[in-house]
């Protein structure tokens, strides 16, 4: 065998070698190409992310910022998205309000994110410090029964007409100042339990009064608690105002001082009531109605019956009022025995808008 | 990473687009959430306020000591009767701290021949003209003022009480009024509405609504019992409803407190 023949010939070593070459290079290319597509992807993605970091970061302390502006300076927030804004009638801040302290404990407590509502001399809810003390124990503040008054806010419409409805709720806390740590001296008391309970029947919510003094306050459209303990006016139309001014609401509150306020027990024969019903036509039968549906709101010791024909009848209340009467002023006695504090829940949303 | 930036050069462009889409909603929503969380709590608006303690109404005895010491079982009457002593008895009313106003009432049977008054009164430092002294009988280890001390108090003008069942024009019928207005209620006990003992129906005064002295918390109304003796109910010949009793008579007598109208 010649070993040369076996030999291959050097064209063919150099054709190998430069296909060698070639496949190599076009090797090289291609993880170049990779690895530079991968880059790209890679630049990309980390872009992507990091913008993305940013704007959660971004939004997530601006809702920071933004919460903690409502506890401490901001009085009302135009919250885009909406068709509406509320706010408080602000005309001393914070300084004029009284239970500042306990109710920012009841708001960490509970994380509550609502606007603080702030009160002036002829609108609040017996919160008010006029002379602006700073003596948070005041005497003069705080309600019972017989109190009376007028909250307001202001709604601003963004669109021609909004239909809102409310829901309020009142809720009773007691205080144990001698609680281990600030943080757990306010305790919310069991709404479905006496007294808690009878804060639905005995602190009422008017839409509208007319009368000029105490004594002849008339009210009428009540906004009374429903089986759910939920106050709720299922939908106000509001128009936009020319100037884009708000719209002021007043809300009145009263806690009756006797059950005579509610119910007229002039005819009773067993004692002699001379005080006459402060509601108007339409608002006292809404109001005995609530009273006949929901007697355990109002009295102490009567259970609302199972059947609703089983109801309370208006005239049975008036024949006993001697009890009745009675039963309503010991439901007074177990809320200010029991409750220390009250805190007043507003609740807006919208039903309805059209315009723009 | 790495690995799943292979994977993610593994997918086709629509995959990619469709991870790169769905990788971008899932975010929206985590940053949307809290921002719609705070849209919607500003619909939400709240107040707190404190509820005041309720109204209190007490009555007790001088300088507002327990009503053990309004005592009145050591009248004279001989004394009364002889040479015209008039008892008095110190009460006080505390009206709370809200100084609601209120309504006396004072009921009393009428076997002795007593007329009843009531006055308003101040506590003064010492004794003087037209004041009545008031001595507690019992001592609270609790109340060092119990101690013995007399306290004064200055007679003011009277209350005015206002009989409300009464015609006391009427002579047989007085004390019965009352008996006949609740039309009834005397049938359970006797034949007759008109049949009950006339002086077992008490009579009824009622003030017009005391307006509380606001000096501040802790403070008191302080009012003066005065106790005198009818001396023509007591003549012989007296035969009216309330002509004296010759037996053991005692008398009951209520003094309340209650809510007047503000």
């Amino acid at each position: 065998m010649n070993y040369s023949e076996n030999k291959p010939s050097e064209q063919m070593m150099k054709l190998a070698e430069e296909q060698a070459e070639l496949i190599l290079s076009e090797m090289k290319k291609e993880n170049a190409e990779n690895k530079r597509k991968q880059k790209k992807s890679l630049i990309k993605l980390t872009s992507m992310l990091i913008l993305l970091a940013v704007l959660i970061a971004f939004s997530t302390i601006a809702w920071f910022t933004m919460n903690r502006e409502v506890d401490t300076e901001e009085i009302g927030m135009k919250a885009q998205g909406m068709n509406f804004e509320l706010s408080s009638i602000d005309e001393n801040g914070f300084k004029g309000l009284w239970y500042d302290p306990y109710h920012k404990n009841v708001r960490e407590e509970t994380g509550s994110d609502a606007i603080v509502w702030l009160m002036t001399d002829e609108s609040n809810f017996g919160n008010y410090n006029s002379d602006n003390s700073d003596n948070t124990e005041e005497q003069n503040g705080g309600i019972k029964p017989g109190s009376c008054g007028k909250i307001s806010f202001n709604v601003k419409p963004y669109v021609d007409n909004i239909y809102l409805s409310y829901d309020f709720e009142i809720l009773g806390y007691s205080y144990d100042e001698n609680a281990a740590n600030n943080a757990d001296n306010m305790e919310l008391l069991d709404e479905k339990e006496s007294p808690a309970r009878f804060l639905n029947g005995h602190i009422l919510l008017f839409e509208e009064r007319t009368g000029t003094t105490k004594d002849d306050y008339v009210y009428s459209k009540p906004i009374l608690s429903n089986a759910d303990m939920q106050r709720v006016i299922s939908s106000n139309k509001y128009t936009k105002n020319a100037n884009d001014e708000p719209t002021r609401v007043d809300i009145y509150w009263v806690w009756p001082m006797t059950l005579s306020k509610l119910i007229d027990a002039r005819t009773c024969q067993k004692v002699t009531v001379s005080e006459s019903p402060f509601t108007s036509t339409n608002a006292y039968h809404e109001v005995v109605e609530n009273i006949t549906t929901y007697p355990d709101y109002y009295f102490k010791g009567v259970t609302r019956p199972a059947n609703v024909n089983d109801r309370l009848a208006e005239t049975a209340i008036v024949t006993d009022y001697d009890k009745y009467g009675d039963y309503y002023d010991q439901a007074d006695n177990e809320i200010g025995m029991g409750v220390d504090f009250i805190l007043l829940k507003m609740s807006v949303s919208e039903v309805s808008s059209s315009g723009e | 990473m790495k690995k799943i930036l292979q994977r993610f050069n593994k997918l086709n462009n629509v995959q990619k687009v469709e991870f790169i889409l769905a990788s971008l909603f899932t975010l929206a929503l985590m940053v949307g959430m809290p921002v719609y969380a705070w849209f919607s709590s500003v619909n939400k608006m709240e107040t707190m306020t404190k509820v005041k303690e309720p109204e209190n109404l007490d009555i007790r005895a001088g300088h507002y000591h327990s009503i053990i010491n309004f005592e009145l079982s050591d009248i004279n009457i001989e004394d009364m009767d002889k040479n015209g002593k008039i008892e008095y008895r110190v009460f006080s009313v505390s009206a709370g701290n809200y100084k609601i106003p209120y309504v006396l009432q004072l009921a009393h049977t009428t076997n002795i021949p007593f007329k009843y008054s009531i006055y308003h009164a101040e506590e003064v430092d010492s004794s003087g003209e037209n004041t009545v002294p008031y001595k507690p009988i019992y001592k609270d280890p609790n109340d060092p003022t119990t101690d013995g001390t007399t306290f004064y108090y200055q007679k003011g003008d009277a209350v005015s009480l206002i009989p409300l069942n009464a015609d006391s024009a009427n002579e047989t019928y007085y004390g019965r009024e009352i008996a006949k207005k609740n039309d009834g209620f005397y049938n359970k006990t006797y034949a007759n509405d008109d049949d009950a003992e006339i002086y077992a129906v008490p009579k009824y005064l009622k003030s017009e609504t005391i307006t509380p002295s606001d000096k501040g918390e802790d403070t008191y109304d302080y009012f003066i019992l005065e106790i005198k003796w009818d001396s023509e109910a007591a003549a012989p010949n007296f035969t009216k409803w309330n002509k004296a009793e010759n037996n053991k008579e005692t008398d009951m007598i209520y003094i309340t407190a209650s809510r007047g109208v503000s």
